[in-house]
């Protein structure tokens, strides 16, 4: 197993709010790692760590570090943008931005100033394709994003991200505002992607978790709890409180 | 462009109003104060005879001085109840169609220019006044009611949403017990809305002793201490707009001294009523 | 049933004001307009007066306002909008915010008259630009910044956070955010603020009449001086000139000023149907 994402000792406090506590946990590439575990856990601020949108807060304290590849993402000479290209994330909300859908899906190339046309372009149709939602826009690229469905608008979100050409995905609960059916289409797109991606799973429950991911990691209270296979997690945990909380007794 | 240098402009940006504001202040102390000075505060503010060119020259402007207080608090009179009234509608009765009515209108009455204001006082109520109340008509109580209905629309905007951030459960409770709309909003709305209202009620104040054009229009500029609402006054401001286009030498320097009279009362009733809306937010 | 009897009697009474605010409005400006009207035709909007305005056109005057209150426009709204994006996008409350916050809210309660005083002596006269096209335009600029910072801070704060979180997550720098996603959803109400403080422009008097004139001649240059719609219709007014005159400009004042506010009103229902369809 080779270790893409490092995480080593790593604590983020906010102000006086303790987020994560010495987190250490391994990521390995082109699998699905699912990080679950009840709310204010940590999962989102792990997320947030990793491409460092965590400093947009100004009350921000952090120790420890995070590597890629072997190289911390904090060293003075990395450039948050392109960190954040490559490292892109999906919210939990659907976050079209107000335009075009086809804008929506080049908005990362274009703060990057990409302007050569059929760069672009094929990037929409990767982008969408790779999201399975090429066939449903393909004639209608130049509407409003808002005016798509729900599901629709965060496929185009995911489109949006790999129109970049990551590495890593970050999809913080990417289901969480969706009806099944396209909750399935979503994890089904999830599992095909991971040939391509390195994808971190917030799942929208920790079935979602069990059935799409890899590996797992249990989250509580801001700390790394437990982490394994998938199988392991869920059928055989070794944490009593990790068991508590696939076995639905807790929270 | 770099974000530190992007950043840095902005920072100057946000920083002009400051600048803008110290230089005002500035300016206006540097051309009024010395003429204080040299008249000394007492018989500035307290001398009833004000006769910048005459021989000898005398600046007294208490009849300005109580001409603007008279007349701020007849704008008070006329446009507190209303405005206040009309503020309780917005928030609490009027029907939405009404609303959508009501909302441009107000908007529009502020947006009015105050020239429009003066010249309806000029040339509808002055004569009215005359006619059925006596005096010369161009007198401390026409001012008055135009100006009390020129500062309406801030008493309104202000006190509507002071209304407006009362909580619904305070008039949940009230209704629960029995009480009728009227006693709800008399009772509890009102009560709790009250320093938004008074910071409302400060800023109008602010803004009829800072009216100039219309104010001229309708007083009768006679430099005189008014003895009955009828007469005809002279305030503050409408003495320097009047003067101010052929002040020169000493003479100009005491309107800016009464400027700066006027800059210290308005500046005053500005931190007042920035004090008294904090209060509400604490 | 007396409770009753009072809160019913207190309640008519709340409706009488909210109808006699509306009528009073209403006889503002029906009481302008029909005696102005009439006489407002196409050569008095595109004369130049004579006689001091006694017959003649408006044209000169209509033109001194239009530019008076594009060049105030021209120096305030990239301040205001600058010290908005400062204020919502680039700071955090601090000491220093709400010192700056003091300074924007002072300045709006400064009256007319003082912006008057202080443009006269420090535009007018110490930095020698007499009566001018320059010295109106930076007092006005100066009277509606205040404006243009309140409401354009409001239409940013109404811009969705996730808009932001979305725009940095795609590797957006601070000012790249701001120009990509902040500013365009927020034009419909930064528009407003701007139609609303044109507005307050071409209604000002007090601050334009000493510090740009009264000169009733098409300017040359911004260094001359011009005379306001507001303006000629306060001298046509106060000194007697024509009231007949008076009614007229004064018509077509109320016309500029309504126009404004339909335009304002406009753009406000665009920005609630933009959010609202979220």
């Amino acid at each position: 197993m080779s270790e893409y994402i490092s995480i080593k000792n790593l604590s983020v406090r906010f102000g006086s709010v303790e987020a994560l506590k010495n987190v250490d946990l391994e990521i390995p590439r082109n699998q699905i790692t699912t990080v679950f575990g009840p709310a204010n856990s940590g999962k989102t601020v792990l997320m947030r760590a990793i491409n460092r949108m965590i400093e947009l807060s100004p009350t921000l304290q952090r120790s420890g570090d995070i590597t890629i590849n072997g190289e911390s993402i904090f060293r003075p000479e990395v450039d948050v943008a392109v960190l954040r290209r490559r490292v892109s994330m999906v919210f939990a909300l659907p976050t079209p931005l107000p335009m075009s859908i086809y804008e929506n899906v080049i908005y990362g190339l274009r703060l990057m100033g990409e302007k050569n046309r059929e760069k672009l372009d094929a990037q929409v149709e990767y982008g969408l394709e790779a999201a399975a939602l090429w066939n449903e826009v393909r004639n209608r690229l130049h509407d409003p994003a808002l005016s798509l469905s729900g599901g629709q608008q965060q496929r185009l979100c995911l489109a949006r991200s790999l129109a970049l050409d990551p590495d890593i995905l970050l999809l913080d609960a990417p289901t969480a505002a969706l009806d099944p059916i396209s909750t399935a289409q979503i994890e089904e797109t999830m599992i095909e992607l991971k040939s391509r991606y390195t994808i971190i799973l917030v799942p929208h429950n920790f079935h979602q978790g069990a059935r799409v991911a890899d590996r797992a990691a249990f989250f509580l209270g801001g700390e790394c709890i437990e982490v394994g296979t998938v199988s392991q997690i869920f059928t055989a945990p070794r944490d009593s409180r990790t068991e508590d909380y696939v076995s639905g007794r807790f929270g | 462009m770099s974000e530190r240098l992007i950043r840095a402009i902005l920072l100057t940006t946000a920083l002009l109003s400051l600048i803008s504001l110290a230089v005002i202040t500035f300016f206006i102390f540097q051309a009024g104060v010395p003429l204080i000075g040299q008249v000394g505060i007492a018989p500035f503010i307290g001398g009833t005879v004000w006769n910048p060119t005459g021989d000898p020259k005398s600046f007294g402007i208490l009849p300005m001085l109580l001409g603007s207080l008279y007349l701020t608090v007849g704008a008070l009179i006329v446009g507190v109840p209303l405005g206040v009234a009309v503020a309780v509608f917005m928030a609490e009765l009027a029907p939405r169609r009404m609303a959508q009515i009501m909302r441009p209108a107000i908007q529009l009455l502020a947006g009015i220019p105050s020239v429009i204001y003066g010249f309806v006082g000029l040339t509808l109520l002055a004569p009215f006044v005359r006619e059925y109340l006596g005096g010369p008509g161009l007198s401390v109580l026409t001012s008055a009611i135009v100006l009390g209905i020129m500062i309406m629309p801030n008493v309104i905007s202000i006190s509507e949403d002071a209304i407006r951030a009362v909580p619904n459960s305070y008039r949940e409770g009230s209704l629960a017990l029995g009480a009728t709309q009227w006693q709800t909003i008399w009772g509890v709305v009102l009560p709790a809305a009250r320093s938004g209202i008074l910071a409302s009620v400060i800023l109008g104040m602010g803004r009829a002793l800072g009216e100039t054009m219309a104010v001229i229009m309708m007083i009768g500029n006679a430099l005189q201490v008014p003895l009955s609402p009828l007469d005809s006054a002279t305030t503050l401001t409408s003495n320097i707009g009047l003067e101010l286009a052929y002040a020169s030498g000493q003479h100009r320097e005491a309107l800016f001294a009464t400027g700066v009279v006027l800059f210290v009362l308005i500046m005053a009733l500005n931190l007042i009523a920035r004090a008294v809306s904090q209060q509400q937010t604490n | 049933m007396s409770d009753q009897l009072r809160g019913k009697i207190a309640i008519g009474m709340i409706w009488a004001a909210a109808l006699f605010s509306l009528s009073v409005l209403i006889l503002i400006i029906a009481y302008i307009l029909i005696r102005g009207l009439p006489q407002v035709s196409l050569s008095f909007l595109l004369e130049s007066p004579t006689d001091l305005g006694r017959s003649g056109g408006i044209f000169p005057a209509i033109l001194g306002t239009l530019v008076l209150g594009l060049g105030a426009l021209v120096i305030a709204v990239p301040l205001g909008i600058g010290s908005a994006i400062y204020l919502t996008e680039y700071t955090y409350p601090s000491r220093l915010t709400s010192i700056i916050r003091f300074g924007t809210e002072s300045l709006a309660g400064v009256p007319s008259i003082i912006f008057g005083l202080f443009g006269f002596i420090f535009f007018v006269s110490y930095l020698k630009m007499s009566w001018s096209i320059l010295a109106g335009s930076l007092t006005l600029a100066l009277m509606i910044l205040p404006t243009i910072i309140r409401t354009a801070e409001e239409a940013i704060r109404a811009v969705p956070q996730s808009y932001r979180e979305v725009s940095f997550g795609m590797g957006a720098t601070r000012w790249q955010m701001v120009t990509t996603v902040v500013l365009p959803t927020a034009l419909p109400g930064i528009l407003t603020g701007i139609i609303l403080a044109f507005g307050r422009a071409v209604g000002e008097t007090a601050a334009v009449i000493f510090t740009a004139g009264t000169a009733l001649n098409i300017p040359i240059s911004v260094f001359s001086p011009v005379r306001t719609m507001a303006v000629h219709f306060y001298i046509l007014a106060v000194e007697g000139i024509s009231l007949e005159k008076a009614y007229a400009t004064g018509a077509v004042l109320i016309i500029t000023v309504l126009l404004i506010n339909i335009g304002a009103n406009m753009l406000i229902t665009r920005a609630v149907v933009r959010t609202g369809r979220k």
